[in-house]
């Protein structure tokens, strides 16, 4: 039903892991094509978290990417070099 | 029942299947829509005009057998994939049925492919005699199969 | 400071047409769209759209959703900011947007609020772990980024969106384990059921969903069994090996930006919960705010399409855009609503609009 367009590939890094994504993914789309589905955890209970809306609405999916946090990686493309983290907890703003 | 988990009962299927003596006749479409929603392509899809909805788009489906010719155009027209063929002239001992069919791959003409009921049951092993693209926008593609005589108003569905 | 004459919020099949429609009498309109492409929901519906030819009935979603952004991307009337989120309306009339990383204040004539619904959930032990998705994550997944999202899915809900996403899955070559939805009847249109039976996929209503299971993500899930009083029947558990459970249980309004802006609004559970007030024209009880689509009352994506073409009409006659064929364009719209909720599938919208026109009074 779909062809799919993906471009030449590129490589991020996964809690300093190197991960092969296409620039036309979104980070939640990569890391799950990388077999990733764990993208975080619950501030309070350490729960795992992972995907749930795919639309920027629920913040499942927030993550640390280029060291800020609540990043929704479900609506972020990849970029070559990018550094993403399981975000544990609430996040903190380092500025 | 149809309500409780999709699928068409002999009671059902009364009100959409053309009497023995039209069947008899030569190539013919069945039209398994039961519910009234808002939606009219087969319709348009008819050039005989054999395909009608008097009351609005949210009509049942009403066909007029003996316009219809078996053409089987509606059937990659209908976006429910509700809309069949079945043709019994075929040969002495078995019939022609036109399905919908979206998943790959594709299967070819001679190709021998699983034959499945409206409940999803294997009836056994059937072989594609004819092939029809959509075209490349539609992608539904309608796959014609030679069945058994007597399965010709049972098989609905085929696995390659 | 931007101004601008309309601003449309959301950029799905409301927001495109709200926009076109209100560009083609001479209106200039900027989209803020929050995903990187816009599109909203039509961009992974690879399935045949219901209604008439004017809402194109017969096309699949992702070509409605690529000829809609097509035709916004090449009007001159029309701006789009992708990736862009909206944060607030001021009483002013001031919006302020997220955009290209920066925080900018935007202020438009009229708005128009096409913002969509999201993704109900569902309360069940397990229900947080990675797996439990909803029906339209898997779908962005599949169909946007093709991905496999899992191997073995079990999809709870049996409305349009449960059904449409368990056929795609099984066109992607993932095996759906069941469908399973706890009232005795299918609510989505039965020739989407039909159709996934025939492809041997099991729906089982009268059967709900107990807890999920798994270590840090899922293996599987119960379900169970329920009587006529919609409780478990003991005894009647079956355990189901999965790597992901689907949520299709309803959507709600994203109404956030109509509440904040002083919209009148009320609960009206046949449009599927909060949703502001708004008269034939879709305009709000706040003078200069529209809103189209599933923001307003969630309903299929061809009455989405056709809302936004009344919302951007209205909203560009307002501002003085169309006299002559205005009029005529909203009738035309008001009556092409009318006839796709004028069946029995259209009875819960019907009674969703009588109750919001006794709110306005």
């Amino acid at each position: 039903m779909l062809d799919f367009e993906r471009g030449e590939k590129i490589f991020f890094s996964f809690n300093g892991q190197e991960i092969e994504a296409y620039p036309t993914e979104t980070i939640a789309a990569a890391l799950h094509a990388a077999g990733v589905s764990k993208l975080g955890e619950s501030p309070e209970l350490h729960r795992p978290r992972g995907l749930f809306c795919a639309i920027g609405n629920c913040s499942s999916c927030f993550m640390v990417v280029d060291g800020k946090p609540n990043m929704r990686v479900c609506v972020i493309n990849v970029k070559p070099g990018m550094c993403v983290e399981e975000q544990k907890g609430k996040g903190e703003l380092n500025y | 029942m149809l309500l409780n988990d999709g699928i068409p009962r002999a009671e059902d299927l009364a009100k959409v299947t053309p009497t023995d003596e039209r069947l008899k006749k030569g190539p013919v479409v069945i039209v398994e829509c039961f519910q009234e929603i808002p939606c009219d392509p087969c319709v348009k899809a008819c050039k005989r005009g054999a395909i009608t909805m008097p009351g609005g788009i949210n009509d049942i489906p009403l066909v007029d057998f003996d316009l219809c010719n078996g053409c089987s155009l509606c059937i990659s027209m209908c976006p429910g994939l509700a809309i069949f063929v079945v043709d019994k002239t075929w040969s002495e001992d078995r019939a022609r049925v036109l399905i919908p069919y979206e998943y790959l791959p594709v299967p070819e003409v001679g190709q021998s492919v699983t034959g499945m009921d409206r409940a999803g049951k294997e009836l056994g092993s059937f072989e594609v005699v004819k092939v029809n693209s959509g075209g490349k926008k539609n992608k539904t593609w309608t796959i014609s199969i030679a069945v058994p005589q007597e399965l010709a108003m049972e098989v609905r569905g085929i696995n390659v | 400071m931007k101004t601008i004459e309309i601003l449309v919020i959301g950029g799905g099949p409301a927001g495109l047409c709200a926009a076109i429609s209100a560009a083609s009498l001479g209106a200039k309109v900027l989209i803020v769209e929050r995903d990187e492409i816009p599109g909203g929901q039509l961009v992974k519906q690879t399935h045949k759209f219901f209604g008439s030819e004017k809402q194109y009935a017969g096309d699949r979603g992702i070509h409605i959703g690529q000829m809609l952004v097509e035709n916004a991307q090449n009007d001159p009337n029309i701006e789009i900011w992708h990736a862009s989120t909206v944060l607030s309306i001021y009483e002013d009339g001031v919006v302020t947007v997220e955009h290209e990383e920066k925080h900018t204040k935007v202020k438009p004539e009229k708005i128009i609020v096409a913002t969509g619904a999201a993704e109900n959930f569902l309360g069940f032990p397990g229900n947080d772990m990675p797996g439990v998705y909803g029906a339209g994550a898997v779908q962005t997944l599949m169909n946007v980024a093709g991905v496999m999202p899992a191997k073995r899915v079990l999809m709870i809900g049996a409305g349009n969106i449960g059904l449409i996403v368990a056929y795609q899955l099984k066109q992607a070559g993932v095996e759906v384990a069941a469908v399973i939805r706890r009232s005795p009847v299918i609510d989505g249109y039965l020739v989407h059921a039909s159709k996934i039976q025939r492809a041997a996929i099991p729906i089982l209503t009268r059967h709900t969903i107990l807890h999920a299971y798994g270590d840090g993500k899922v293996e599987g899930a119960v379900i169970v069994k329920v009587g006529e009083d919609k409780k478990p029947i003991p005894g009647q558990e079956i355990d189901i090996k999965c790597d992901a459970i689907c949520l299709a249980v309803g959507l709600s309004p994203l109404t956030e930006l109509c509440w904040q802006a002083g919209c009148k609004m009320a609960y009206i559970s046949e449009l599927s919960g909060h949703v502001p007030i708004v008269d034939d024209n879709l305009e709000t009880t706040v003078k200069g705010i529209y809103c189209a689509g599933d923001v307003s009352g969630v309903e299929e994506a061809s009455s989405a399409m056709v809302e936004g073409r009344l919302a951007g009409v209205s909203a560009a006659l307002s501002l003085g855009y169309g006299k002559g064929a205005a009029i005529g364009l909203q009738k035309e719209a008001q009556k092409e609503l009318r006839q796709l909720r004028d069946g029995p599938m259209g009875n819960h919208i019907r009674k969703g609009l009588a109750k919001m026109e006794h709110n306005r009074l």
